[in-house]
């Protein structure tokens, strides 16, 4: 396509040959030479083909906070040299790229390509796209340029980066098969129950020969079963507060959320539990229990796509309820106790027997969206609103504490396992 | 009342945002364009001065002149290129006419280089934004094929002004007949090509 520059060198050329046609003036005939000398040089070969762009990626697994290195080439298939190419490309903000922002420029003779490496930082978790690119050639000194030529956004999965957790107390009901908690029931294990007369089907090995040879009759050493316990990890994304700032600045709540979760999932699943997650929103999306690393993966791969799902009605029928929720499962729900529809989500599971803890992902230091004049009080009685929800929820038997990384749940979980142990009156 | 001072609140809203804006554009400005837009702005201020009589530019007009060839550079995607090259294209007649100033060599082909510089500087400006990073290659080959155009122009020129002195009066004809004819074979020449495909 010409440009403005191929006009403006036409009407130049023609200006100053008619006036010096019309005025007699020699002069006038070589300050209009380079004008058509330059044009007619440039224009003598065209490049017909438009550029050739392509993004790629190197690196597969990037956390929050890891080096991120694409390539961009441009490639000429024409016979002619473009005199140069601009190239742009979109980054999400969530990506720092060095010079990521800036348009490129360099010539691209015929046949060849040209690659412009670039690199940064991922600074938050989620899916994230890397470019598109766009490309166009400048061809006849300016006269000509191409008409775009782009190549798609390439996705980046960011995994966040997991808080490191580590909770030492035991499941207040591990009720799988085969696992690392101490159980009360009698099978197969390491932990020592007592010796008992030797019946049909117990194991030869197990013989204690010290006090069947006392007794004279077989006794075996009986043992209480180690079996693995479900972790359902329940996040509430009815609502998102706060400014995330990546992974050098402050975290808003889904931030907290997603890099909880993973924390949290990332420790049982290492013990060998089996981790399920699910969402309180409008999407209620669920992820099934199942343990080992390739559920750890899998988990990571969920909580990319978390995001805040707000809704005017409640999530409720076969998209979320207490059906989702073995019995048995200790369920850890990541709220920043925002909406009041979670706060009566959790009395209702409370009331139907569900082992439950609420991990408070508000940030501290969170403040009105609009300074004003009684923003100050506003929040203030809010923030009173907020304690009294709370204190509620504990005297009906949730524990809500802050998250805070390694052993914030500790003293939580154990008065869980406490209150699992005890009988209780659960409603049908 | 409150509506002027609503447009009175806009303005100046409008006002705050535009001088934001070109701090960020001053604070991201890479060496390579400026570099272009400069050269842009400095062929045009010389060419002013090689064109316009120096009484004339000692006077008010000379600032004025000197403004104006700011603008390619400001604007280079811009019209105000053009007029501002026959701006100095007028001032070169008036320099050469009216004030009867003897037209050099020297100052014809300087001054012919510059409006060159100034039509294919902003022919690079348009295409280069101004945050952008250049390869060095790029503004190199540039000019040295402008070097090369305006080395073929001063052959050109010394061909045409020593055949127009050894034919004496007959320089005006030799201007019309050569005018004439470089006119048809750049009409020829781009006709052609509009037709050839590449």
């Amino acid at each position: 396509m010409p440009t403005r520059a191929f006009g403006r060198s036409i009407v130049i050329t023609g200006l100053l040959l008619v006036t010096a046609v019309v005025l007699g003036r020699i002069d006038l005939v070589v300050l209009a030479a380079p004008f058509a000398l330059g044009s007619a040089l440039a224009l003598r070969r065209r490049p017909v083909g438009r550029p050739e762009v392509r993004i790629a990626l190197t690196g597969q697994l990037l956390a929050e906070g890891g080096e991120l290195a694409a390539t961009v080439s441009v490639g000429n298939q024409d016979v002619i040299g473009y005199d140069l190419v601009v190239l742009r490309t979109g980054i999400s903000r969530w990506l720092d790229v060095h010079h990521g922002d800036r348009p490129y420029l360099a010539p691209v003779s015929p046949g060849q390509i040209i690659d412009v490496a670039l690199g940064g930082q991922a600074l938050r978790w989620g899916r994230h796209a890397f470019g598109p690119a766009t490309v166009r050639a400048v061809a006849c000194d300016g006269l000509l340029v191409s008409p775009l030529s782009r190549a798609p956004a390439r996705g980046v999965k960011v995994y966040p980066l997991t808080e490191p957790f580590e909770a030492a107390e035991a499941m207040p009901r591990a009720a799988g098969l085969v696992g690392g908690h101490r159980s009360r029931r009698p099978g197969e294990g390491g932990e020592l129950a007592g010796v008992r007369v030797f019946g049909p089907g117990d194991r030869l090995r197990r013989i204690d020969w010290r006090v069947s040879l006392r007794t004279r009759q077989l006794h075996v050493a009986a043992t209480l079963s180690d079996r693995d316990a479900e972790v359902v990890l329940l996040l509430d994304v009815l609502r998102e507060a706060g400014r995330s700032g990546g992974v050098h600045g402050a975290a808003s709540v889904l931030d907290t959320t997603v890099r909880a979760a993973a924390g949290i999932a990332e420790h049982y699943l290492h013990r060998g539990d089996r981790v399920a997650m699910l969402e309180y929103g409008f999407r209620a999306r669920r992820l099934r229990p199942a343990s080992g690393r390739r559920q750890y993966v899998t988990a990571l791969e969920w909580l990319l796509d978390t995001r805040a799902s707000a809704t005017p009605y409640e999530p409720t029928g076969p998209l979320f309820g207490a059906h989702l929720l073995p019995a048995n499962a200790l369920v850890v729900v990541l709220t920043p106790l925002l909406d009041p529809r979670t706060a009566a989500m959790l009395a209702r599971l409370a009331r139907v027997g569900r082992f439950l803890v609420a991990v408070d992902t508000l940030p501290p230091g969170l403040t009105a969206p609009n300074p004003g004049e009684w923003a100050a009080v506003a929040e203030r009685l809010w923030r009173l609103e907020r304690e009294n929800v709370i204190g509620a929820l504990r005297e009906y038997g949730v524990p809500v504490v802050a998250w805070a990384g390694a052993g914030s749940l500790d003293q939580v979980l154990r008065d869980v396992s406490r209150l699992a142990a005890a009988p209780k009156v659960v409603f049908r | 009342m409150s509506g002027f001072l609503n447009d009175l609140h806009d303005m100046r809203v409008g006002l705050a945002s535009r001088i934001r804006r070109w701090r960020t554009m001053a604070a991201r400005a890479t060496p390579g364009p400026m570099l272009v837009r400069g050269t842009v702005w400095a062929a045009g201020a010389v060419a002013m001065v090689l064109a316009y009589p120096i009484p004339l530019l000692l006077d008010r007009y000379g600032l004025v002149l000197l403004t104006l060839t700011a603008l390619p550079a400001l604007a280079p995607r811009s019209l105000f290129v053009t007029p501002v090259t026959l701006v100095a294209v007028i001032g070169w007649l008036v320099s050469t006419t009216g004030y009867g100033a003897p037209p050099s060599l020297l100052h014809l082909l300087g001054l012919a280089t510059c409006l060159y510089v100034v039509h294919t500087g902003a022919a690079l400006a348009a295409q280069v934004p101004y945050d952008a990073i250049v390869a060095p290659a790029v503004l190199v080959r540039w000019f040295t094929r402008a070097g090369l155009v305006l080395g073929a122009t001063a052959a050109l020129a010394v061909y045409l002004l020593v055949l127009a002195d050894l034919l004496g009066g007959t320089g005006t004809l030799l201007a019309t007949l050569a005018g004439f004819g470089v006119a048809v074979g750049l009409a020829l020449f781009l006709a052609r090509l509009l037709r050839r495909p590449g």
